[in-house]
């Protein structure tokens, strides 16, 4: 586990890489790189997780928990897992959180990976 | 009326229900024609890919359901193809890029062994614990209709060559007709149960598999155990019916075809025959038989019978073999022990009684007088069960003479003016066809026959555990 928790000794690094995926796929409909951009486009702690990673110490290039944390989240029925063809007809494994009730109007989600 | 439709309704409700079910679960174990596939990279210079050799690494780690393998291999390896491509933009060289991407993700290994923790949650494998149990019920009622159409084209299959050889002089046994023999009807019945307990198990194996994101051998033994014992009591203790060394060989198979069913070939899905083979299979079993019925001659099998009365000798019942019957001073003449039975359907016992009744030569014949008096002159009164000639067979009947002792005895108790005593011979293994006489002992010490008795036959009638531990 080359991730370094930070100073909250309670939160294992799989469930803050959970958290942060949960956090960069907020209404959206992305890809495994996409999240991964969206979560380092955020900087550690700044949404509702501010006690995980709080000195922010999490080496930008290190994707090894991502694929354990998606994959884990969709088991436990947090995130639905299907595959979108993109504007080129390749086939991308994408995600999105999934919700008791539907969105309501006024919501847009996307229909195309990225 | 209403419950009736209920019970429909569910019953076609659950066969539907698990058939969608199996049939995701074998989409899943094997990569079906939509299973996205793994994007090729091409090889550097002859070297071995990179991209591969880390894939391959990684999936050995995963043990998951073929599908789910391919999907994460596929997923992995678009990733590395994005992460590549967005390292060569930044300025990169491939090969370089190429490390970066990989060190990224980690040790191969490692990651595998995440993805699979990941997909092998608890909540996952009750569901596969409970989707097993569901597609084992589905399978097995499936598998019983299935098997019973097989069986059914078998037995007409056999009957098909029993009449063949029937025309050519050659006699069989019939098989499917003899439920005193070595029961046929039943031996089908139990095969097609064995191919609906192999059914379930396989199904079993493979639902849970699917549902918990695991390999089927991961369930193998689980449910090889579970079905083994659950099969194994009910081929034992629940099976009921007509029961020879064969049928409970047969439904001694049914925990075996369980056991075979959650242990081999699991992994695979069942050999698909091809049309052509199967409309040859159809015919083969089912239109050659009927051809070769009609070509033979149903009648040739059927055992004609004239119906001609014939008169029989008291001796050819071979009574002696029991005992000498008794004399006139211990029993006046112009009176009879008449004996008879009934069947307890209920308990299946046979229920025998005598009565003493005023002889032929009585002013008042078949009246029934007290039969206390008589017992002075006996002791140790008790009904005898013999070995009989078959009824079936042209005779009059009577003691099978190669055997020297009853199988079976029972003491006569009194209630009111008959003497009665109740056997169970639908117990016994080789009861039969049996004849049961009413015998004392004399006040000159030797036991003699009161009755001439009477017999009929009866099929061992249990489960495969009675068979085992029944009497001779």
């Amino acid at each position: 586990m080359s991730r370094i928790d930070g100073p909250d000794e309670g939160a294992t690094p799989l469930a803050s890489e959970r958290r942060r995926v949960l956090e960069a796929l907020d209404g959206e409909v992305l890809t495994g790189p996409a999240v991964l951009r969206r979560m380092r486009e955020r900087p550690v702690g700044a949404e509702a997780g501010a006690e995980v990673g709080a000195a922010g110490r999490v080496d930008p290039g290190d994707e090894s928990l991502l694929y354990p944390a998606i994959h884990s989240l969709e088991a436990d029925w947090k995130l639905k897992a299907m595959w979108l063809p993109d504007g080129n007809g390749r086939r991308h494994r994408t995600y999105r959180k999934r919700r008791l009730l539907p969105r309501g109007p006024g919501c847009t989600q996307a229909n195309q990976p990225r | 009326m209403i419950l009736a439709i209920a019970i429909l309704c569910g019953v076609v409700g659950l066969l539907v229900g698990a058939v969608a079910l199996i049939r995701r679960s074998d989409r899943r174990l094997g990569p079906g024609p939509g299973t996205p596939s793994t994007p090729s990279t091409p090889a550097t210079g002859g070297a071995p890919d990179p991209i591969a050799a880390y894939l391959d690494r990684m999936s050995g780690e995963l043990a998951l359901p073929a599908a789910d393998v391919a999907e994460v291999r596929a997923e992995l390896a678009d990733h590395l193809q994005d992460s590549i491509a967005s390292l060569e933009a930044e300025g990169f060289d491939r090969e370089t890029a190429i490390r970066e991407a990989l060190g990224r993700l980690g040790p191969a290994a490692e990651l595998g062994r995440q993805i699979r923790a990941a997909h092998q949650s608890t909540r996952r494998l009750l569901a596969g614990a409970g989707g097993g149990i569901f597609a084992a019920s589905g399978a097995f009622v499936l598998g019983y209709i299935a098997g019973g159409f097989m069986v059914a084209g078998l037995a007409v299959g056999l009957a098909a060559i029993t009449a063949a050889l029937a025309a050519v002089g050659l006699h069989l046994p019939d098989l499917i007709q003899d439920p005193h023999g070595i029961g046929g009807n039943s031996i089908l019945i139990v095969l097609a149960t064995a191919i609906a307990a192999l059914a379930a198990t396989r199904y079993a194996v493979r639902t849970s598999a699917s549902l918990s994101h695991r390999t089927p051998q991961a369930f193998a033994v689980f449910w090889a155990v579970a079905g083994g014992l659950g099969f194994g009591w009910w081929a034992l203790f629940g099976l009921h019916g007509y029961q020879s060394w064969p049928t409970v060989a047969a439904e001694l198979c049914i925990p075996v075809a369980a056991v075979a069913g959650a242990l081999l070939r699991t992994e695979r899905p069942f050999v698909r025959a091809p049309r052509l083979a199967i409309v040859v299979g159809l015919i083969a079993v089912i239109v050659l038989p009927l051809i070769l019925f009609a070509a033979t001659g149903v009648s040739s099998v059927s055992v004609s019978t004239t119906g001609e009365a014939t008169s029989f000798q008291m001796s050819d019942l071979h009574l002696d073999t029991v005992a000498p019957m008794a004399p006139t001073k211990w029993l006046p003449e112009a009176e009879v022990i008449s004996g008879d039975y009934t069947v307890d359907y209920a308990s299946g016992a046979t229920v025998v009684s005598a009565d003493r009744l005023a002889g032929p030569s009585s002013s008042t014949p078949d009246t029934t007088l007290p039969i206390q008096p008589l017992l002075s002159n006996w002791r140790d009164i008790r009904f005898e069960a013999w070995h009989a000639i078959s009824i079936d067979l042209p005779g009059p009947g009577g003691i099978d003479t190669h055997y020297t002792s009853p199988f079976a005895v029972q003491p006569a108790t009194l209630h009111g003016d008959s003497l009665s005593a109740s056997f169970s011979f639908q117990k016994y293994r080789n009861a039969g066809s049996w004849w049961i006489v009413l015998t004392a002992v004399g006040p000159d010490g030797h036991r003699y026959r009161l009755d001439i008795g009477g017999g009929d036959s009866t099929s061992f009638n249990g489960s495969a555990w009675d068979w085992l531990t029944a009497p001779q």
